[in-house]
């Protein structure tokens, strides 16, 4: 039987030390490499995808017709407006009540939720008939920062109303009847009371808006459009000034 | 008889095997050297070429920027009247049509001679009506046509909350409903379509 010969264990010594050094080493020089290397793919990566992004955007852009879009955008900013600006709304509620034939009860105007009461106007005390009064509330919901709510009360017949409210629905600032609560009264008309919501949409920008892509006009978009530029517009008609620091503005 | 004779000595023949497997290890350190030495140069090959990627990407997103900025009005509108017809989109699609429903239910009591006394056309959907009438004839009148007829496709859930009547007085009566009822749409003109 051959016996191994052990004094071989030093010929391979040295050398077999010299070799796990290097992979010792190799291994603890390179590791941080490669978790570099890999970082910096990464980022070439993302780098990349967003130029793709870039590119694809700059193609969008260079289709669209700057002039249309921007008289597309005059149209829909009178249907929903940027700002909470109380005038068109109430101005086109009081020019559709005026057309149906509809007393002008009440509005109050107490925007948002920290109004006071002395920001309710209170014109007429007495609501005699075919005088009108403004009593407008208007409420900002925490829920909906988009949309305000408003509350008008009138007066009239129940036909006067059918016609009040399809024309509120065929018309623009956009305005949504919420609820409508309507009593008989003594003289046989009615009183209705109104909860009016108007939405508001502003310029939202958030994240990398250079590289973020353009939003697609769609078809059920476009239908949208068409529908709003229907209606019939109540924006830009000149609301009557009244004199400020007194008791009654209305007087 | 032949006999086998070593001629070569024991030590010798040590000192030959020591003498290959120096030589072996020795090739198999340069062979991993090498091979090491290739994966470490792989490595920062592969970084440099990384960075030369990197830095013309970075060049080219700067000019695409650039030429994004230069029709950032096109941008802004398009996002901006997207937004704006979302909303609207949004908003139509919520809003109940309450001209038709004031139509259907004066359609209703104009066919009677039942009074409307109170009604009240709430955010839950729900419609609360009272009101006044002479006989029984004409109040079950009304609750058919409530019940049956055109009016049927936009209310739903008729029920009648509460009924009084006395002698030589008029019935009044309350009764609740739900409007619009799912899948109901009104026509252009103001007359409601079946669902």
């Amino acid at each position: 039987m051959k016996r191994f010969d052990f004094s071989n264990l030093g010929a391979y010594f040295i050398p077999v030390l010299v070799l796990i050094t290097i992979i010792v080493l190799v291994f603890l020089a390179l590791k941080p490499q490669v978790v570099n290397l890999k970082k910096s793919y990464l980022k070439v990566q993302e780098k990349s995808e967003r130029l793709e992004n870039l590119n694809k955007k700059i193609d969008i852009l260079d289709s669209i017709n700057g002039e249309s879009e921007n008289l597309k955008l005059i149209e829909a900013e009178k249907a929903v407006p940027s700002r909470k600006e109380l005038a068109p709304w109430l101005n086109e509620v009081n020019i559709l009540a005026d057309k149906n034939g509809l007393l002008k009860l009440g509005i109050n105007i107490k925007p948002g939720k920290v109004a006071t009461d002395s920001a309710a106007l209170e014109t007429n005390n007495t609501e005699k008939k075919g005088t009108p009064t403004k009593t407008a509330k208007t409420v900002t919901t925490k829920e909906d920062k988009e949309a305000v709510t408003f509350a008008v009360t009138l007066g009239g017949s129940l036909e006067n109303m059918k016609q009040f409210l399809l024309d509120l629905e065929g018309s623009k600032p956009l305005l949504s009847v919420t609820s409508i609560k309507s009593k008989l009264q003594e003289d046989g008309s009615y009183r209705f009371d109104l909860r009016i919501s108007a939405p508001i949409k502003g310029v939202t920008q958030k994240g990398d808006i250079i590289a973020e892509p353009v939003p697609a006009l769609t078809d059920a978009l476009e239908a949208i459009f068409k529908k709003i530029s229907r209606m019939i517009s109540y924006v830009g008609i000149s609301v009557p000034t009244v004199p400020t620091g007194v008791e009654d503005p209305f007087k | 008889m032949v006999q086998e004779i070593n001629l070569v000595p024991e030590i010798a023949e040590a000192e030959i095997k020591k003498g290959v497997y120096k030589k072996k290890s020795n090739l198999a350190a340069v062979i991993s050297l090498l091979f090491f030495g290739g994966l470490i140069a792989l490595v920062f090959a592969l970084q440099a070429l990384l960075f030369i990627w990197g830095e013309k990407i970075e060049r080219d997103t700067k000019g695409a920027e650039e030429l994004i900025l230069s029709q950032k009005e096109k941008d802004i509108t398009r996002r901006a009247l997207v937004d704006k017809l979302k909303k609207a989109e949004s908003f139509l699609s919520t809003r109940i049509p309450y001209s038709a429903g004031l139509g259907e239910l004066m359609a209703v009591f104009k066919d009677t001679n039942v009074i409307l006394k109170d009604a009240s056309f709430e955010e839950d959907n729900v419609v609360n009506i009272s009101g006044q009438a002479a006989n029984s004839a004409d109040l079950d009148k009304l609750l058919n046509a409530l019940v049956g007829g055109s009016a049927a496709n936009a209310f739903g859930g008729l029920q009648l909350v509460t009924l009084s009547g006395n002698k030589d007085k008029p019935y009044t009566f309350t009764v609740d409903f739900r409007f619009p009822k799912p899948g109901w749409k009104p026509a252009e003109g103001g007359n409601s379509k079946k669902p």
